[in-house]
């Protein structure tokens, strides 16, 4: 089994599998950029944007997932339902964290550009928001609600077609 | 959520339906402006159409792809918005297995908002010569128009003109037989730029039929077409074609008589080429264009079929202004000292032995590790810049600069501004910028205007950014509104 080192932004250097590194096209890019080929096993990839809980994290799910299909080109992604009741068991366990490490781990599939753990990050928040009210929704996200009394009335009277429903 | 960047919440709000986005919106000023600012990108993502339609009633929108669905509910809501652009019409019709006729409801739209559409997209519906006129005639300012050929039918009937347009575009594609009979409908319309994407063989006659078709347009002045399908030789006499513009796609002229014999009807005029991958031969030809200024080449990585080498004379191309080459195969290209301006996705290797008289450079892609130092000419440098670069270094003769990222987070950036002559700074994406007095306090630095994007700009860097040596500070920001100050 080839492996490759990274390194996150707390120098912790994790060893892991190439085809595991290789879910992120940020890592895959890197590579081909920086010249690191399958042999260069003294080289090490720096990724100073994701601490190491978060590397762990991330790690941990291109291991699950490191088998599965690529996924569909952008425009049948585009053309794609949005559904959000699609998490599978172990992805919602995986999820099973607090929101400041949820939000790190979107950030950190962002910037590694891994398709699978934004989207199902991205479901997951969006799930947090369905079905629920202004308020509930401070609640969860912990949201300072800064509009003057005469601006939420102005926003919710754009938007009374949604709630006459 | 809220410090998240404003493209992941979009991301994250796509799985959302309109409801969940009004609740959002009422949550906070930030979210409220996010979801207003995205209201098309949001709505794009919809799956059910009724509320994708509700929804963007509900806002002053004018640019929207529309389906039929819902399209009663949308009439009621409708009459405050200007449609410009209608997008597959007739979808109904596929869906609900009906043919030959183009729905009544389609109609209804384009009765409705005809006088305001200036695009028009027939993919999917089949639809008859007849409805074709109608539609025609219901818009009036349509200046692009995009029809898949194979879906006119009756084409049996007695052709009808279809009524004068000027149009900016018009595409035809995909058809089996009817390219031809599709071109001559449209004989009465001034075509400014044309697309004839076909997946089938031309013969010879039609060739000649299409020669024939794009030298009554007078107005024509872009042409995008498959090559690849022309398989047979073309004599061109007498022929003279003024295009300006022209787009090659999914071909690979290597070889080719017919390309060269193509490509040589524009020798005259042809100012802009845009070609994914061709040949020797080609390559030879092309310093017979004295008016190319602009070329845009498409090769891939790992083929690299374009040796620049082949080109004997480079004096006689004149391709200054624009080489867009996607990416950049610096391996396989000789010195161009020639080319002024480079627009490219990526930058893997040193490029300025290659491009030594460059003035101006647009790098799409994040950037790594790069040394622009070595550019004696550079002026204007528009970047990318990656997490993870460690050193960025400026030419000193560089005067703006535009650097971007996304959710840059350490306390320095990779680059300092210690002599150079740069007139013009933009930064995007820098998320906080407390770092800024240290990077811009240098008393050399005659920085006249410094713009920054997306970042977030709390009282204290407000503060910072007041006392800097610049003459003006522009702030845009989705946090604020634009304040120039």
């Amino acid at each position: 089994m080839q492996t490759i080192k990274l390194q996150s932004s707390d120098n912790e250097i994790f060893e892991c599998d190439l085809a595991v590194a290789k879910c992120s096209a940020t890592i895959r890019t890197m590579l081909e950029d920086l010249g690191i080929d399958e042999n260069s096993e003294d080289e090490v990839v720096p990724l100073p944007n994701v601490n190491s809980a978060i590397l762990r994290k991330v790690i941990q799910f291109c291991t699950y997932h490191k088998d599965d299909p690529v996924p569909s080109s952008t425009d049948d992604d585009e053309n794609k339902e949005k559904r959000t009741d699609d998490i599978t068991s172990w992805d919602a366990d995986f999820l099973k964290v607090d929101q400041g490490t949820l939000f790190e781990l979107i950030l950190a599939a962002n910037y590694l550009d891994i398709r699978s753990l934004l989207d199902v990050t991205c479901k997951t928040v969006a799930n947090m928001i369905k079905g629920k009210t202004p308020d509930e929704i401070r609640k969860t996200f912990n949201i300072k609600n800064d509009f003057t009394p005469a601006e939420e009335e102005q926003v919710r009277k754009e938007n009374t077609w949604c709630e006459e429903k | 959520m809220n410090h998240l960047p404003e493209e992941l919440i979009i991301n994250i709000l796509s799985f959302n339906d309109p409801a969940d986005l009004v609740a959002l919106s009422l949550t906070c000023k930030l979210f409220s402006k996010i979801v207003n600012n995205n209201c098309d990108r949001l709505a794009a993502t919809f799956d059910r159409y009724t509320q994708k339609l509700d929804w963007i009633g509900s806002r002053k929108y004018k640019k929207i792809l529309i389906s039929t669905h819902g399209i009663e509910k949308f009439k009621e809501i409708g009459g405050k918005i200007a449609i410009t652009e209608i997008d597959e019409v007739g979808t109904s019709a596929v869906n609900s297995g009906t043919s030959n006729s183009f729905p009544e409801k389609s109609k209804n739209i384009l009765q409705t908002f005809g006088d305001h559409v200036e695009t028009l997209t027939i993919a999917k519906c089949e639809i008859t010569l007849e409805n074709l006129d109608i539609i025609l005639n219901l818009c009036k300012n349509l200046k692009n128009f995009n029809i898949e050929v194979s879906k006119i039918k009756n084409f049996d009937e007695k052709i009808k003109n279809l009524p004068t347009f000027n149009l900016k575009k018009l595409s035809i594609s995909q058809d089996e037989e009817n390219e031809l009979q599709a071109l001559k409908l449209f004989t009465k319309c001034e075509v400014k730029e044309l697309t004839l994407f076909t997946d089938i063989e031309v013969r010879h006659a039609e060739v000649q039929e299409i020669i024939k078709f794009l030298q009554s347009r007078n107005s024509l002045e872009m042409l995008k077409i498959n090559f690849e399908k022309f398989v047979f030789p073309i004599i061109f006499e007498n022929v003279y074609f003024p295009l300006k513009n022209l787009t090659i796609a999914k071909s690979e002229l290597d070889g080719s008589e017919n390309a060269e014999n193509f490509l040589s009807l524009f020798c005259d005029s042809l100012e802009f080429l845009e070609i994914d991958d061709f040949g020797d031969k080609i390559a030879r030809i092309l310093k017979n264009f004295l008016k190319l200024t602009k070329l845009s080449l498409n090769l891939d990585r790992k083929r690299a079929a374009l040796d620049f080498s082949v080109i004997p004379d480079y004096d006689y191309l004149y391709y200054r202004q624009l080489i867009d080459i996607t990416p950049l195969p610096v391996k396989y290209i000789n010195a161009l000292p020639q080319v002024e301006f480079l627009t490219t996705t990526n930058i893997c290797n040193n490029i300025v032995p290659y491009f030594p008289n460059l003035k101006k450079l647009i790098i799409h892609k994040n950037v790594c590790f790069v040394n622009l130092e070595p550019f004696t000419q550079l002026e204007f440098l528009d970047i990318n810049i990656c997490q993870c670069c460690k050193q960025f270094k400026i030419p000193k003769c560089l005067k703006y600069l535009k650097i971007t990222t996304e959710n840059f987070s350490r306390d320095l950036p990779p680059f300092c501004f210690d002599e150079t002559s740069l007139e013009e700074l933009t930064l995007e994406g820098f998320g906080k910028l407390n770092w800024i007095k240290e990077l811009l306090n240098d008393e050399k630095l005659n920085l006249k205007l410094l713009r920054i994007k997306g970042s977030q700009i709390d009282e204290e860097c407000r503060i910072i950014l007041n006392t800097l040596p610049v003459t003006l500070v522009e702030l845009q920001s989705s946090m604020m509104e634009k304040t120039i100050f």
